[in-house]
Formats: structure tokens, sequence, C-alpha cells
């Protein structure tokens, strides 16, 4: 057998090998969740303990500098906690073209194609992905919501500080409740409520 | 001279997801940008609520502060690490607005803020 040939059979055993580290990953973690949900009691302590274990920190410092990390990164990269310090859009680094209509439909398939996982808000992530929330002013803007590791959310309206509190002023315990009218400061009305998804290690933006 | 003028950027704070629109000011509008922040009187810092313009000077720009913020009423001026807001008595916020509608995403502009009933 030539040496190219030995060394592409090499890097095919490596593919393989990874590959199926990723699926032995994917699949604790599967487990893990179901484990979570359904075998143990699913009381407030355990739900307390998943969001802790998964969620970010709330740490507005590492975001609020009135500089060129607050002005920017929206609210996607506060949601995927990544600062490329530009206004990552959904879909972008998914190859799915950067959505022309604003609308639910359009900004759900975006961010899937990006890695963000579909869930029910009221389940729980995979183990050490957490939750964060799609929102929409129809036609205007998209936005989204981050839960904290203390059980609450935050947001990063545009180029505004991020906050923990939703357009009323009030701490956000869920983000299907929270005001998301900003009309009143000149900002969006962000009526339609999409969904949630979970972010794992494998969500990339741009 | 153009082109050192031609590296300061506004950008409206318009959206939270979507990028924001962006121009570059004129020789002209720099000029009467500097005249119009050059003697505003100090005020108490406000937060950034939702709407503002950004205006960054990204090439050092002589004589020209490194960011200005307008916003609500006031004038956020930096220079190095520090930042003094002032108030906006010389209407730079409508002054800046005008500008973002004759910019060439006008017709954007307007339609969304049409669609959240500020008047334009």
């Amino acid at each position: 057998m030539s040496q190219e040939a030995k060394a592409r059979q090499s890097d095919e055993r490596v593919t393989e090998r990874n590959g199926f580290v990723k699926r032995l990953i994917r699949c604790l973690r599967r487990f893990l969740t179901w484990l979570a949900e359904w075998l143990l009691p699913l009381g407030p302590f355990w739900r307390w303990l998943w969001v802790r274990l998964c969620s970010p920190s709330c740490n507005p410092g590492a975001w609020n500098d009135n500089n060129g990390i607050q002005f920017n990164n929206n609210c996607y990269n506060y949601a995927c906690n990544i600062q490329p310090g530009t206004f990552a859009q959904p879909g972008t680094a998914g190859g799915y073209n950067t959505p022309t209509a604003v609308n639910c439909d359009e900004y759900t398939k975006a961010a899937k194609s990006d890695g963000l996982i579909e869930v029910d808000c009221d389940r729980l992530c995979p183990f050490c992905c957490y939750k964060v929330a799609l929102v929409v002013a129809p036609g205007d803007d998209f936005h989204w919501y981050r839960q904290e590791n203390n059980g609450t959310w935050s947001h990063k309206p545009g180029g505004t500080p991020a906050v923990n509190t939703d357009a009323s002023g009030n701490p956000i315990t869920d983000p299907r409740t929270a005001d998301r009218d900003y009309s009143g400061v000149g900002g969006p009305n962000y009526t339609a409520f999409c969904g949630c998804f979970c972010v794992c290690s494998c969500v990339t933006v741009a | 001279m153009a082109y050192v003028d031609a590296t300061i950027e506004v950008t409206y704070l318009l959206f939270s997801g979507r990028p924001n629109p962006t121009w570059v000011m004129s020789a002209e509008q720099v000029s009467r940008f500097k005249e119009m922040i050059s003697s505003l009187p100090s005020a108490d810092p406000r937060p950034l609520r939702w709407q503002g313009f950004l205006i960054q000077n990204y090439n050092d720009v002589a004589d020209f502060p490194d960011q200005v913020v307008v916003h609500d009423g006031l004038v956020d001026i930096t220079c190095g690490r520090e930042t003094t807001p002032h108030v906006d008595e010389n209407n730079v916020e409508s002054w800046l607005q005008n500008q973002a509608l004759e910019s060439p995403m006008g017709g954007l502009i307007r339609e969304i803020l049409q669609k959240r009933g500020v008047k334009v």
C-alpha cells in the first residue's frame, strides 16, 4: 500500500473516531436529560440545580463597557454568550440565508441552522446547554432573552446595556409573560413569542 | 483632509437584533457637528434606553472626541476613558435624525419609525 493510501486510511480512522466520540457525547447528554426529566423527581430543587449547573451567570460588566463591546454586540451575541464584535445574524454561520422577512418562522429556521435546538419552554435543555427565547416584532426586529443560572432571564437590547428587567422594569421570570413593548421609548413591540431554544457548545454565530 | 473626515461614522441605534443603519458624515457635517457639541452644559448621566445615535471616531480624527452617544436629550462625549454627559441644547438628536432620513437607508428608517408610531 502506498504512503498516500496509508495516510488517507489513517485520516479516515481519525474522522471515524471523532464522529464516534461526538455521537457518544450526544447520547450521554440525551440520557442525562431523560434521566433528569423522567426518572428523578422533577421538583423545584432538581430544576434549580440543572439550571444552576448549565446556564451562564449574569455578568453585565462583561458586556456593558459603554464602548466597543456594548455597542458592537447585539441580543443574539448575548444570548449565545459570544462576543464577535458584530451584530450577528441568525443563520449566517449555519449557511442559512439571512431572513428577508422579520417573522418567527424565518428566524426559527435560521437559528436552528446555527445549531440552536428548539425546546418546549417548560422542559429542560440537554445537560450543560442553557435556554434562550426568541421574540419578534413582525416586520420590524427580532430579539433574544437568555436564562441565567439563578433561573431568571436577562437580555441585551441592541447597543444598550445588558439588563435583567423587562420593558416595565420588572425582573424577568418568564419571557413569555414579560413586558416586551418598547414603543414607549421609540423601540419595537415584540408581540410574537416564537419559542425557546437550547444553546450548546456547538452553536456558532456570525 | 476629506479622507480623514470621512472616518466619522454615525450609527442609528434602532434595532436589537438587525444591523443598525450607518452612514459616514461629510466634511461639512463633521464641522457642523463639532460646533454643535462644543459648548454644551453638563448634565446628570442617564442610561441609554433604546433609540440613540452613536458617533465613532475610527481614525483618530484630530479635535474630535473618541465617541459621542446622543440619546434621550443627552450628548455623552467620550474622550479616552472618560465620558461626560451634556444637555442637548442644540437639538443634535433631531439634526442627526434628519441626516438619517436623508441617508441611503432613509426609506427603511422612515418605515420603521412610522411602524413604531414615531413622528417623522
